[in-house]
């Protein structure tokens, strides 16, 4: 057999062998927590803005409580997020949202929606948090115990919100 | 619509009266074609009467004839791995005998749709790649666009075919690449878009892809490209062709997208009982048998197919048939009739869970099925008119009928896409010229289209001209008179011209300017549905045909340097020294090519209405670069295959980059035949998507890695392989939110008797 053959085939082979693996590309959203976390359906209301860059859920383990300023949102939601959703699909009436989540007391399960401009993050506002069935002036807060799924944290998005600063500032000036 | 009727009626009054012209007596060229080395005959070959439009193949034994009414005629012999040989035939002789040498270039089989007629590839002024019948059995798809999309220039997303960027992904309305099968167009008539399903992948003997406007010849669709599937001839002699396979798909990478348990290799890690029935693969069986009755050479095959997914809502079953007949009619006339069955009862996925269940479908849509039947009937008549005009009739049937069985959607469609096509070939001194008349009715019955018709008539003609024994020139044009329902109607023009130029014997350069259009599909224009929250509505404004200017140069070089016997030193010079111990042989393409388009149809949101629309969007333009390498080495031991293409769709209006698209393409792939045993990889890159359709617009989106390892070995009549399809598990999607296949293997038996 020829002697090249071996060279040839470790140099054709040596690109496969080495450089083809790039790891295994998408990787779950948020690290595997054994489950933990929590579910419900989100309502919307109101025509979805075309200026809608994404709508997510967020889980904050404080309600912000004295703010005023919608544009001081962002600082806040990055101090305390402890969980974000994957992007809810655009345009839809309805959604069932999964959110894994650490053991923990958490104040704040709230839709958020940023606005398609370059800094879209700062452009953060809340479409609808939880609330309970027999008190709807504050959000209910929410308990996770460890491996367990809390269901039924149904949420109501509106739309409307938006022309109104989100609910809780309105909260938070009365 | 009057003047319409006129111009096609005159068109075949000329037709006829050049026929009465023409017809004369006939005589036979008769020969034999063998190997100059074994004396074997050569079965398959193309023999063809240069300066005429006659041809013929050879027999099972090497045997061909060809009707003609010459006193004298210059004969050409070629087959793949061959040198081809002319020879001169005189009336009254007995035969000519042609004996073949064998050749070191890699050479291409001759193609037929960069013109609709045979010729070689290095005569084509457009981009042509060939998949041979070896690349896809060494490959083992269950479908044919598997294969396609180990050519740089293709991808295929969710079935939808994108030759050089040209489509990206269109939710499966309206494609931008025309599918033949075997000449007659295989598109559904509805959304216009492709159902591999119905192309049995052991009968593909070659796939033709034209990459660039085919507008000119092929109309509306074949805007940026055609793929042309030709299946196998019937054979002359009895045969029996089997293929079965089975397959298990492995776990996903990450523990957490471990759905089920019933991962055969999550059972063997855990240490479980196997259950081989409930585990998560595939099987499939082809059986096909060919022989000749009388004079007609027929061949009929069966296909089944079946899947569990390696997702939620991923299962499947599918039936396939075909029946083709191919017979003589009299001296000069060829029939072929072939019809085609499939039933495909699949599970749906529009959307996965979420990033962190990627393989499980929200809760509401488990257990959303389709149930989609195709058929088709295609008949293909040629007829020898004389030495100089050649007639082929096509006429074709193809339906479609779905019905969705989704917990919120029970859309359902039958479609009919009838159609007919008349072309005359005709050879004179220095051209070529194909002319011919075409008609499509397309009709659905529907729920979510409503009752709709859409009709199409074309007239077409292209000369090919042979400047010098160097210089070829094409120039042609098409009339398009397109007609939706009862809303609007349109007219194209697309002409298209092209140079190729061979400097020296195995150089050619090429270059090309095409107009390409694409009519709205029924779907686009029709649609009214609402299917996991979205909504779509119809658009009765989108009248206007896409359209799209195409230029692309290239060139073409192939090169040999067989062995020769010298004794070269490697000290002395290196190069020439590898020249002699490796033999190489290869074919290098190059590409250039610019497409810019106009009133291009998308899909977008209608705020008003809080629904999906198709509209017209503004201008776009998509360049690029495009290279081909094939190399063999140590006389077929190893051979290569590299392509890369470079693309650059942008939205004109907004600068941003056309959505569904990766700048950057790469395949890569190795073969290695040691006697019996052979192996060989593929690899795959793209680029990240860059932009996608604003729904999900924020998810994650990573480049495509993907690795194939496929390996086999020939024993008797048998061949068995073994595969492993994305050898390291990589993840991945090419539309928002589903995931491609994880990693899986393939066991193949595959035989002839």
């Amino acid at each position: 057999m020829n002697k090249l053959i071996p060279v040839f085939l470790f140099i054709i082979l040596s690109p496969f062998l080495f450089t083809c693996y790039n790891g295994h590309g998408l990787s779950p959203f948020v690290s595997e927590l054994n489950g933990t976390g929590i579910k419900g359906h989100i309502t919307f209301t109101g025509k979805w803005p075309d200026s809608t860059k994404e709508v997510r859920v967020a889980v904050l383990d404080k309600y912000p409580e004295g703010i005023s300023d919608p544009d001081s949102l962002m600082g806040f939601v990055l101090n305390n997020l402890i969980a974000l959703s994957d992007t809810i699909p655009r345009f839809v009436n309805e959604y069932d949202y999964f959110i894994t989540a650490e053991e923990g007391f958490y104040e704040w399960v709230v839709v958020v929606w940023f606005p398609d401009i370059p800094l879209y993050l700062f452009g953060v506002r809340e479409l609808g948090a939880y609330y309970s069935s027999t008190d709807d002036t504050k959000p209910c807060p929410v308990y996770i115990s460890k491996g367990s799924v809390i269901s039924g944290i149904d949420i109501t998005a509106d739309f409307k919100n938006l022309e109104n600063n989100a609910p809780f500032f309105k909260r938070n000036k009365k | 619509m009057k003047n319409i009727a006129a111009v096609i009626i005159t068109f075949l009054l000329f037709f006829s009266t050049m026929l009465k012209a023409e017809h004369q007596s006939t005589g036979l060229i008769r020969g034999v074609v063998k190997d100059k080395k074994t004396g074997e005959p050569l079965i398959g070959v193309n023999v063809i009467v240069k300066g005429t439009v006659l041809g013929a193949s050879t027999d099972k034994n090497g045997r061909f004839s060809i009707p003609v009414s010459l006193k004298k005629a210059v004969v050409e012999a070629s087959m793949i791995g061959y040198i081809k040989s002319v020879k001169v035939w005189e009336k009254g002789q007995k035969e000519i005998v042609f004996k073949l040498k064998q050749t070191a270039l890699l050479q291409e089989p001759l193609i037929v749709t960069a013109t609709k007629s045979k010729k070689y590839i290095e005569n084509s002024p457009v981009s042509i790649e060939v998949v041979k019948r070896r690349d896809i059995e060494k490959r083992n798809p269950v479908t044919i666009d598997e294969v396609l999309t180990t050519t740089s220039s293709v991808r295929v997303i969710d079935g939808q075919l994108d030759v050089r960027g040209s489509t990206g992904f269109n939710w499966s309305a309206g494609s931008r690449v025309l599918l033949l099968v075997d000449g007659h167009p295989m598109i559904s008539g509805d959304a216009g878009s492709i159902n591999w399903d119905l192309i049995p992948v052991d009968e593909v003997d070659r796939v033709e892809i034209m990459k660039g406007a085919g507008s000119a010849l092929y109309g509306s669709n074949a805007m940026a490209g055609v793929v042309n599937v030709i299946t196998k001839e019937p054979s002359d002699v009895s045969k029996t062709r089997i293929k079965t396979y089975i397959g298990i798909y492995d776990e996903p990478a990450y523990e957490s997208w471990v759905w089920t348990g019933r991962f055969l290799p999550g059972m063997i890690k855990r240490g479980e009982n196997i259950n081989l029935k409930s585990a998560l693969g595939f099987k499939g069986v082809d059986i096909t048998h060919t022989r000749h009755i009388g004079k007609a050479g027929v061949l009929l095959s069966f296909g089944q197919k079946q899947s569990t997914g390696y997702q939620q809502n991923g299962d499947f079953v599918k039936y396939n048939a075909l029946l083709k007949v191919k017979m003589p009619v009299g001296q000069r006339g060829h029939l072929e009739i072939s019809g085609q069955l499939a039933n495909n009862n699949h599970s749906d996925i529009i959307q996965w869970k979420s990033q962190n269940s990627p393989l499980e479908v929200p809760e509401d849509e488990l257990g959303n099925r389709v149930i989609y039947k195709k058929k088709s009937l295609f008949a293909t008549y040629k007829y020898l008119v004389s030495k100089k005009w050649a007639l082929t009739g096509k006429a074709q049937w193809y339906r479609c009928d779905w019905e969705n069985f989704f917990s919120d959607n029970r859309d359902y469609a039958v479609t009919d896409r009838t159609g007919f096509e008349v072309q005359a070939d005709y050879v004179s001194g220095a051209h070529s010229v194909t002319t011919g008349i075409e008609g499509t009715y397309y009709k659905t019955n529907s729920l979510i289209y409503g009752n709709r018709f859409v009709y199409d008539l074309a007239l077409y003609a292209e000369d090919e001209i042979a400047v010098s024994k160097r210089i070829r020139a094409i120039i042609g044009t098409r009339y398009d008179y397109h007609v939706i329902d009862v809303i609007s109607q349109d007219q194209q023009i697309s002409p298209r011209t092209g140079l190729i130029f061979k400097p020296w014997k195995y150089t050619s350069l090429r270059a090309s300017v095409g107009h390409g259009f694409r009519a709205p599909s029924i779907a686009e224009v029709f649609a009214n549905t609402s299917v996991s929250g979205f909504r779509v509505v119809g658009n009765p404004d989108l009248n206007k045909a896409e359209r799209s200017w195409n230029f692309e140069t290239g060139i073409r070089q192939t090169m040999a340097f067989p062995a020769n016997g010298s004794d070269a030193k490697f000290s002395a010079n290196p190069f020439k020294w590898f020249l002699q111990k490796a033999s190489p042989a290869f074919i290098l393409d190059l590409s250039v090519f610019w497409m810019r388009y106009k009133n291009m149809i998308d899909v977008t949101m209608n705020p008003e209405k809080q629904a999906f629309q198709f509209v017209n969007l503004g201008k776009a333009r998509n360049s690029g670069v495009e290279v081909l390498l094939k190399t063999v080495l140590f006389d077929n031991f190893l051979s290569t295959n590299l392509g890369y293409t470079y693309l650059d769709p942008k939205d004109i209006e907004t600068g941003k980059m056309l959505n569904y698209r990766s700048r950057h393409r790469l395949t890569a792939g190795f073969d290695v035949n040691i006697n019996n045993f052979s192996f060989g990889m593929d690899y795959k890159y793209a680029s990240r998507i860059e932009e996608v359709v604003n729904i999900y617009n924020s998810d994650e989106r990573v480049p495509v890695y993907v690795t194939d390892f496929r390996s086999g070995y020939k024993f008797s009549h048998f061949r068995i392989n073994f595969d492993i399809k994305n050898l390291f598990n990589y993840h991945y999607v090419l539309r928002q939110r589903y995931l491609e296949p994880v990693r899986h293997f393939v066991i193949t038996l595959r035989g002839e008797l």
